[in-house]
């Protein structure tokens, strides 16, 4: 064997023989170039979009066998939706519920900015996909990505990234996605509100408020258990003042390591065959229009709110309905301060924000109830 | 699934939603009365931890005498540094001066 003939089969056998083999697989490698780009350059949700790019780059690099070993086993915790839940256990030891028990009202807000699951539901099956992958299109529009990610997996692997990727890209852009819907849904009479102070909320609310929800709320959809579940859980050891290691160890290093294993295990969902169809494109316009329809439902239910009340709820806090907390809380805040410079929004809008989070939640569980079996 | 059947899940999802979350609503209230309940009946029976009559003191000083607090104002476990500070903060958060603020006591929490 000469020289020439070993070089040429170290060629044959590499990938870039497999990209001159099948073209797309460079498209694919340069989109993973674009999502780093987004998620380096431009910041956009970047502990999150990073792992993903990185794991789209791999998966579509050919011939390396990586989606059959490392990235198969990981990605079991993203089949048996384990990440999404451990992703949530951080999150509710991070959150704090108490302006949401200070205020319960903002639960109906919560619930009113899920209207653009539904209707980008239908337009999704309008739009001649099956009923349960409208479904987790849907689900785009609770911009809760672990939330959008645990009803892809159960409902349409197929399309996991591009619904996971759509997800995190939205709640990215929300600063740029909801300004114009709120001045388009409000008046600048309603932004100028200025809203009154909270009551305080005890230790004992605090610490019963969790375990309450997860009865509850776990007993009428049992589907919720994973996400609401881990989700009080995770309160519940912030607010008990007894469990700081576990709550510390949930917030920070737990998390961190659930989101590189999802982050890559999502990403590398994403093969050219299944993503570089014309449905993925569809599944992120429909996306946005979930986005679009889940702020203004939010914001109509704020300005409800606002009449009935005589003026004393600013409907922008609305809008913070949506989950992504706390970006949309703080959307709101800056909206509102721009029509009042002496407004405070934040922490009245990060009632609406938490129920968001549990209303997801919710429409999820009614998701994978309905189209689950 | 038929326009009609997918319209009535739409629906019905959005209904069990709103539903779910207006329960919510409801049980945080019932907490909220039954922890208020229980904690003022705890009070009313045990021993004040604070002076019944509190130690009423003039407000402390301000740094300037155009924001001087001149109202009198009744500290509970609070040593008159501590007040100043926090009276101070809030004037500057609200941005309201000193002198336009009343403050009628101030409490350690815990």
């Amino acid at each position: 064997m000469s020289i020439l003939e070993i070089l040429w089969k170290i060629f044959e056998e590499s990938g870039f023989a497999g990209i001159i083999e099948d073209p797309r697989y460079l498209v694919m490698i340069l989109i993973a170039c674009v999502l780093l780009y987004l998620g380096i350059g431009k910041k956009y949700e970047p502990l999150l979009m990073i792992p993903i790019a990185f794991g789209v780059l791999l998966a579509n690099l050919p011939r390396t066998g990586i989606t059959d070993g490392l990235i198969h086993y990981l990605s079991l915790g993203v089949e048996y939706g384990i990440y999404p839940s451990l992703v949530f256990l951080g999150t509710g030891a991070m959150t704090d519920f108490g302006p949401l028990i200070a205020n319960p009202s903002s639960l109906l807000m919560g619930a009113g900015a899920q209207f653009g699951i539904f209707t980008a539901f239908l337009l999704a099956l309008a739009l001649g996909f099956d009923p349960k992958v409208a479904g987790a299109i849907g689900v785009i529009g609770g911009a809760d990505g672990p939330t959008a990610i645990l009803t892809a997996s159960k409902l349409a692997m197929e399309y996991l990234p591009a619904i996971a990727i759509a997800a995190y890209s939205y709640m990215a852009l929300i600063p740029m996605i909801q300004p114009p819907l709120m001045r388009l849904v409000t008046t600048e009479k309603e932004r100028k509100t200025v809203m009154k102070q909270a009551r305080s909320v005890s230790k004992t609310e605090r610490i019963i408020f969790p375990i309450a929800v997860t009865i509850f709320v776990v007993l009428l959809i049992p589907d919720t258990a994973p996400l609401v579940g881990m989700l009080m859980f995770g309160n519940l050891l912030k607010e008990t003042g007894l469990t700081d290691r576990l709550s510390e160890t949930a917030q920070n290093a737990l998390t961190n390591i659930v989101i590189i294993f999802l982050g890559i295990s999502v990403g590398a969902k994403a093969v050219a065959v299944t993503f570089l169809t014309w449905r993925t494109i569809l599944i992120i316009v429909l996306g946005l229009i979930a986005f679009g329809f889940s702020t203004i439902g939010g914001l109509l239910i704020g300005k409800i709110m606002y009449r009935v009340t005589g003026g004393k709820i600013n409907p922008l806090i609305g809008s913070a309905g949506v989950s992504a907390v706390p970006m949309a809380a703080r959307v709101s805040q800056i909206e509102g301060q721009k029509a009042n410079p002496t407004n405070y929004l934040l922490m009245h809008a990060m009632g609406p924000n938490v129920a968001g989070v549990i209303g997801s939640a919710v429409a999820a569980g009614f998701m994978l109830k309905i189209f689950g079996a | 699934m038929g326009a009609g059947e997918a319209l009535m899940v739409a629906l019905s999802g959005f209904l069990v939603v709103f539903l779910m979350l207006i329960i919510l609503w409801g049980i945080i209230v019932m907490i909220n009365k039954v922890v208020t309940a229980i904690e003022k009946k705890a009070e009313d029976t045990a021993v004040p931890s604070f002076p019944e009559e509190p130690v009423r003191q003039e407000a402390p000083a301000a740094e300037s005498a155009s924001q001087t607090y001149g109202g009198e104002i009744a500290l509970y476990d609070v040593d008159e540094k501590t007040a100043a500070t926090i009276m101070a903060i809030i004037s500057h958060e609200t941005k309201i001066p000193l002198n336009q603020l009343v403050f009628k006591s101030i409490r350690a929490v815990e």
